[in-house]
């Protein structure tokens, strides 16, 4: 090579070259074979080097005993020197992918201001249909997935899926997508022109799907709506309380593929065989594969009506100023999901707290736009300090947001110990075309310790459910039946034919197939109605009534249907010598199951 | 978990496995043929979600390096397409022809990452240092002029010489053997 090929060859590289130049070594590399040879040799060089300068950093590679894919390198061999240099090679080559990956984070899609920016830039979000105020067409207006309207006057929403939903005055309505809403207050009439279509409204864990059948949702108050079908018939669904996203990090079940970043390394588990590790230095990280969408609100990660982001962690974090340790972190602009340390200028906070360490877990609300709630780590009023959260120890968190509540919530260790009520009905906005992160953020942010069991549910965790997870999780219990991905996370309770009128309740007791916790930590199913309890996990029955319990769920399973239970109350039958039957209201563990009709 | 699901994951797991074994040559491969280090980084991500986006159509008795590096040429030529109005830009004919280049040399290049290797360490310590900031590091050559005292002419240089050397090593050692 050159000197001349060599001068303009690393003019290139570096983007010196003007248009001459670039011209004369194209003109060049066209008519000489050979010194197009050396220049792709060159230029082939230039991108080696990358990988090869991370060797000559010190790599410490922790085996990781499970059957990751990417130790599969350590079970072929039992030799070990070997079996290092080899996962070396991996973490090195995906140090290195890191650097060029994340040193420059700009995007063609989206435009960052410069590289100490974090990404601000908006990303078109996707439009769900038409908003009519009074039906008018002369005054329609795109409707953004997530947006919601709280209308004074009678409005229609036509949605792209062709339904319309007609919204009575004082109604306020959540357009989460085009197939289905949200409605937290008023009366909404939906009907159908093409049966094909569909469109779904969700009340809480509750929702109401038609096939082209017209019907009206009232919400009645705080605890309960009234279902009218006029024709046809709809169905009422109940929420698989089970989460949409998950990661147990052993290898085989995670809702994604996972590819691993500079010192990132798969590990033995807290819960199960498998966790995920990082080195808490700049590039560490694993980068979710898929789940990405082209505009804001699709993809997998695309919320709208709650979030809950739950995890196990183990922590070395030092809480330093400017140092941050995100557990998870999806960066699309604004409409990013966020949940890690902090310790900033709490930029983003709602409420406002003095500056210091914090637990953030931050996303966009249609109204109020990116926030965070940041928990301060100062040990006041039952909260941890850095020094007890990032003990190295495990520590269940849990963060949630309900847009049905308002409250966004921060629970460590199965208690929540802080949160923010927001307006009723702001719907969340995210998701979108940037991959997602978990334990680092590209070149500038990296997580020091272990993260297991990363879940993300698509509705707000109760503080009773939290508090059951963070118990089990203590144990080493796994406590959640991944949701296969045939399933919509709803179940189909109750069809309601034409001329029903029913009443939902958000957490009905009417039919009383409860479930009585035993001496020795399982349950006992029994079922007092003739309306058996649907099984959550294998889609059919438990039989109905008995006078002794018809089957035991160990603790393995009482995880499982946990999520299906919430606490009321049932009428037995105690026997007195003064009377046969004395019925008296007993608190009981019950399954959240029907509906009542009225 | 249905058949569906267990399929799906199987998928998952081996192009996890393909996948970490190939993206150094990958990654060197867009990188070598996209100059700018933030384009090339985002021509990556694309290459990666390419590549998981389009699993489902890769033949398991075609070599998965091969298909990969069809698809990150695919998305490198599309990132040229776009870069079409800059006349700073080669023409794609060109483009096309040193990808195919580059993919001969990177199919072929374990023997040359070793090579490289050994002439790395044939480098003066000041000279490697060099390369595991500037490469390694992401310490850029301002960063570097600052620390040697220096101006970044005298860096970028300093890192001009480093890869004439190391090229001239290389064939070096390819002639020998």
């Amino acid at each position: 090579m050159n000197d001349e090929l060599c001068r303009l060859a690393d003019g290139y590289l570096e983007g010196n070259l003007g248009e001459e130049e670039t011209l004369r070594l194209q003109n060049w590399l066209q008519s000489d074979p050979d010194i197009k040879r050396q220049f792709v040799a060159h230029l082939v060089l230039h991108g080696q080097l990358g990988v090869i300068a991370e060797e000559l950093r010190t790599v410490h590679v922790k085996a990781a005993q499970e059957d990751s894919p990417l130790d599969i390198a350590f079970q072929r061999k039992k030799d070990w020197s070997r079996s290092i240099r080899i996962a070396s090679a991996v973490a090195i080559a995906a140090s290195v992918f890191a650097i060029v990956f994340s040193l420059y984070p700009t995007g063609r899609a989206l435009h960052v201001q410069s590289e100490t920016d974090y990404e601000s830039a908006s990303i078109p979000i996707r439009t769900v249909g038409f908003y009519l105020p009074d039906g008018s067409s002369s005054r329609a207006r795109p409707v953004a997935a997530g947006s919601n309207a709280s209308s004074k006057e009678s409005a229609i929403f036509s949605t792209a899926s062709r339904a319309k939903v007609q919204l009575a005055p004082g109604t306020l309505f959540g357009f989460a997508d085009d197939a289905f809403g949200l409605l937290y207050r008023g009366s909404v009439d939906v009907s159908i022109d093409d049966p094909a279509d569909h469109y779904a409204i969700e009340v809480g864990n509750r929702r109401i799907i038609s096939h082209g059948a017209p019907f009206t949702l009232t919400t009645l108050d705080a605890e309960r709506t009234q279902l009218t079908v006029h024709d046809g018939s709809v169905d009422i669904q109940t929420r698989l309380l089970q989460p949409r996203l998950y990661w147990p990090f052993d290898g085989h079940r995670d809702s994604l593929p996972i590819v691993p970043f500079g010192q990132a390394l798969r590990v033995p588990g807290m819960i199960g065989s498998g966790a995920v590790q990082v080195d808490g230095k700049r590039g560490s990280r694993f980068e979710i594969v898929g789940g990405t969408g082209d505009t804001v609100s699709s993809g997998a990660f695309a919320f709208s009506g709650a979030i809950t982001i739950e995890c196990v962690i183990s922590s070395t974090w030092d809480g330093s100023k400017n140092n941050q340790d995100p557990i998870f972190r999806k960066e699309d602009g604004p409409n990013r999901i966020l949940l890690g340390f902090q310790n900033d200028d709490n930029d983003f906070e709602i409420p406002t707290i003095p500056e210091g360490p914090v637990l953030s877990f931050g996303i966009f609300l249609q109204s109020s736009g990116y926030s965070e709630l940041d928990m301060p780590l100062d040990g006041e009023e039952g909260r941890p300090t850095v020094a007890q959260i990032a003990d190295g120890k495990p520590h269940h968190i849990a963060a949630t947001y309900d847009s049905f509540t308002g409250v966004k919530s921060i629970a460590v260790d199965g208690l929540v110990l802080y949160s923010y009520r927001f307006p009723v009905g702001q719907c969340i906005q995210s998701g979108g075309p940037r991959a997602a992160s978990i334990g680092g953020w590209r070149n500038r942010e990296s997580f020091s310790g272990t993260i297991d069991e990363l879940a993300f549910y698509d509705y707000a965790l109760t503080a009773e459910q939290i508090a059951m997870h963070a118990q089990l999780a203590a144990k080493g219990i796994r406590w959640i039946q991944p949701r296969a991905s045939s399933e919509s996370g709803w179940v189909t309770s109750r069809t309601v034919t034409h001329g029903e009128v029913i009443v939902l309740r958000d957490s009905t007791t009417s039919h009383v197939t409860h479930i009585q916790r035993t001496e020795r930590g399982a349950y006992n199913l029994v079922s007092t109605s003739h309306n058996p309890l649907l099984d959550p996990v294998s889609r059919g029955t438990f039989a109905a009534f008995g006078p002794n319990p018809r089957r035991s769920i160990t603790d393995y399973n009482a995880a499982r249907y946990e999520p299906f239970l919430t606490n009321g109350t049932t009428s037995r039958c105690l026997r007195t010598p003064e009377s046969d039957c004395q019925h008296t209201d007993v608190p009981t563990t019950v399954a959240l199951s029907e509906t009542s009709a009225i | 978990m249905n058949h569906k699901t267990l399929d799906r994951t199987a998928i998952s797991e081996e192009f996890l496995r393909l996948y970490t074994r190939d993206q150094f040559r990958i990654a060197g491969f867009v990188r070598a043929l996209i100059a700018d280090p933030a384009d090339a980084g985002d021509v990556i991500q694309e290459t990666s979600l390419a590549l998981f986006r389009s699993f489902h159509q890769y033949e398991r008795n075609r070599d998965f390096t091969n298909w990969a590096f069809g698809i990150a040429r695919h998305q490198v030529l599309k990132h040229w397409r776009l870069k079409r109005r800059d006349k700073l830009v080669f023409s794609e004919a060109l483009i096309d022809d040193l990808a195919d280049e580059a993919i001969a040399m990177l199919s072929t290049d374990q023997d040359r990452f070793q090579a490289l290797r050994e002439c790395i360490g044939r480098l003066t310590a000041r000279q490697r240092d060099l390369i595991k900031d500037f490469y390694g590091n992401g310490v850029t050559a301002a960063t570097v002029a600052e620390q040697w005292n220096c101006s970044v002419h005298v860096v970028y240089n300093a890192l001009r010489s480093v890869r004439k050397t190391l090229q001239r090593c290389i064939d070096g050692r390819s002639l020998e053997t």
